[in-house]
């Protein structure tokens, strides 16, 4: 659905983004992370054509943007991270506005204005004013808007920012009907748990680069070996640290106030052998907890600063783990 | 195709704006206010006349006066209030955060300066036919021809298409609202002052090399100078009177050829501020090896 080849942009010697290529399949709901800066938003501003790449090139359904533009903005909805409304319009007119940008005849907004309300649960307001909506309704407002001409695949920006907790948890049920009605989705968000709990594939970004993509599930399983066991002492720590140095195969992470963090593959067998190990030793052990691998965990990892990019990821384009 | 008034595709952003301006109560406020000034204009304009006069006879005559001053009213009181309806159009659009939105859909950049300056224009063209009702004592009781009325509406068109893009270019030279606005007005007083300038330049310099008319050439893109030639041609003014027979020997063609320009420059400007506003213009696929980046 989707192909970003090679994409960069530069202001003047930094590249904001810098040889990025991704293919989004169709029907995906694709989410992207990386930290402020990264180079998320310029991304997406060029795949909505507002602006201008220094290389590369965007597809979208098979149409080129440096070739036909309009093709490209026919098959996409863009949803800002802002929800800009006119003062003194209806949601109706609001909807009309746009659909006779589309050519689409006032007829038909009518009755799929009525549908898209619906679908973002924004049922029966076409008559209200759109600055008299909350800033959730708008936002609802502005996914509707972006479907009116029936796109193959919106794109959205940082769409959650500052919704309350139920504007939140209401936008994400909109973005996962609209992904099991088949449209494809490509969001980007801070929310690493939304993400995580929504998209069926990531792409994490870091300093204009692609640092992963792929599926989910396989992206989690990439750091599947580097879980974290948190482990209370109650004896003395210092005999507690010396005998886990003892142990192969491991490593402290970080040592707390009563808490040892253990960086560890995270397997059954592994962490009975620890804790024999400890307890043998004379260590009293209070409890232990593991502490498994989540998008949040793999983010701070992959986007920390002495990360080299390169080693052990896949870089884009993705290839078939993300394909289905 | 059947013909009928739906099948006429109206630009969007025109038929947006025109519906959210005349909501608004800043509209309604503007109208009444414009009509006030015209109205006490008039009442002082036709209190002059019948001082001046002996009888009625002689005041219903004078009141064809009425046309070029209401008129010329009008229209300075437009030239302050274009550029403001104008210069704003698309950093108003930056401010609200909807430019961005229009720009991703299939509107072209020329598509949406085109109905800003569209909307502007026929906004104003609101204005001029509601004072109509004041201009019609000089055609009713003055005894002025009704052509006089319809080329005063197509000269007010022009004025303000000419005026709202140049407003409209300046829109997309700034990012603010209030800083467009002002570059607006000086842009307005190099075409309304500035074109003077040759002239005045040549007749210091250069009074009897016969080069004198040259130095009024610029005054064609002067929207004020046509609209005084075509007050005066509707008054039936003789070409002599017309800044002393020294510009040009026909009203006529002087201002064929100046609103021709006018909609020549306005359509220049209007394509200049597409270009301004469209973010990928001219993009071509590039790969980095080929240009030689890593």
């Amino acid at each position: 659905m989707l192909y970003l080849n090679n994409l960069a942009k530069r202001y003047g010697k930094f590249y904001a983004v810098n040889g990025l290529s991704l293919h989004v399949p169709k029907g995906d709901l694709f989410g992207f992370v990386g930290p402020n800066g990264a180079g998320k938003t310029t991304t997406i501003r060029m795949m909505c054509g507002l602006l201008k790449p220094d290389f590369g090139d965007i597809i979208v359904g098979g149409n080129r943007y440096s070739t036909d533009k309009n093709a490209v903005k026919r098959c996409m909805g863009y949803v800002p991270d802002f929800f800009g409304v006119y003062d003194n319009l209806k949601v109706y007119e609001y909807m009309e506005f746009y659909g006779s940008i589309y050519g689409i005849d006032d007829a038909s907004v009518k009755r799929m204005t009525s549908d898209l309300l619906e679908l973002v649960n924004l049922s029966n307001l076409e008559e209200q004013y759109v600055d008299t909506l909350s800033r959730g309704m708008k936002q609802r407002l502005c996914v509707a808007r972006a479907l009116l001409h029936n796109p193959e695949l919106l794109v959205m920006d940082e769409p959650s920012s500052g919704l309350d907790p139920r504007a939140r948890v209401e936008m994400k049920q909109v973005l996962l009907n609209l992904n099991s009605m088949g449209k494809t989705i490509v969001i980007s968000s801070h929310i690493l748990s939304d993400i995580a709990e929504m998209c069926t594939s990531v792409g994490i970004m870091n300093r204009g680069k692609l640092v992963t993509a792929g599926r989910m599930e396989d992206i989690l399983s990439l750091g599947i070996n580097n879980h974290h066991l948190i482990i209370d002492i109650k004896s003395d720590m210092e005999t507690a640290i010396q005998k886990v140095r003892e142990i192969p195969d491991i490593g402290i992470d970080s040592v707390m106030e009563g808490q040892i963090v253990i960086a560890c593959s995270g397997e059954d067998e592994q962490i009975n052998r620890i804790m024999i190990e400890l307890m043998t030793g004379g260590v009293l052990v209070g409890g232990f907890r593991k502490e498994e691998q989540n998008l949040e965990t793999l983010f701070m990892k992959l986007t920390g600063d002495d990360i080299n990019v390169n080693q052990g990821m896949p870089m884009g384009p993705v290839k078939g783990g993300m394909n289905r | 195709m059947k013909i009928s008034l739906k099948n006429i595709h109206v630009n969007p952003i025109m038929k947006k704006d025109l519906r959210i301006r005349s909501r608004s109560m800043k509209f309604a406020w503007g109208l009444f206010a414009f009509e006030a000034v015209l109205g006490l204009v008039f009442f002082f304009a036709i209190n002059l006349m019948s001082l001046d006069r002996y009888g009625y006879t002689e005041t219903y005559k004078a009141l064809v006066y009425m046309f070029p001053v209401i008129g010329a009213v009008e229209l300075g009181i437009l030239s302050l209030i274009i550029p403001i309806e104008t210069a704003s159009a698309i950093t108003s659009e930056r401010e609200k955060q909807t430019f961005d939105i229009l720009l991703t859909t299939v509107m072209t950049p020329m598509q949406v300066i085109r109905g800003k300056v569209n909307s502007a224009t026929f906004h104003m063209m609101i204005y001029i036919i509601a004072s109509i009702p004041l201009m019609a004592v000089a055609f009713t009781v003055g005894g002025l021809s009704w052509w006089a009325l319809l080329g005063f509406l197509i000269t007010s068109f022009i004025f303000a298409y000419y005026v709202g893009s140049i407003g409209i270019l300046c829109s997309t030279l700034t990012k603010k609202s209030i800083g467009s606005i002002v570059l607006s007005y000086v842009f307005m007083g190099i075409f309304f002052g500035g074109s003077w300038t040759p002239m005045a330049i040549i007749l210091m310099f250069a009074q009897s090399s016969g080069v004198e008319e040259l130095g009024a050439l610029t005054l064609l893109f002067n929207p004020a100078v046509s609209f005084v030639m075509f007050f005066m041609t509707a008054m039936g003014a003789g070409d002599e009177d017309i800044f002393g027979g020294m510009l040009i020997k026909s009203p006529l063609v002087w201002m064929i050829v100046s609103f021709s320009l006018m909609i020549g420059l306005s359509l220049l400007f209007q394509w200049f501020a597409s270009t301004r506003i469209d973010p990928v213009r001219g993009y071509k696929e590039r790969s980095q090896t080929k240009a030689g980046v890593q």
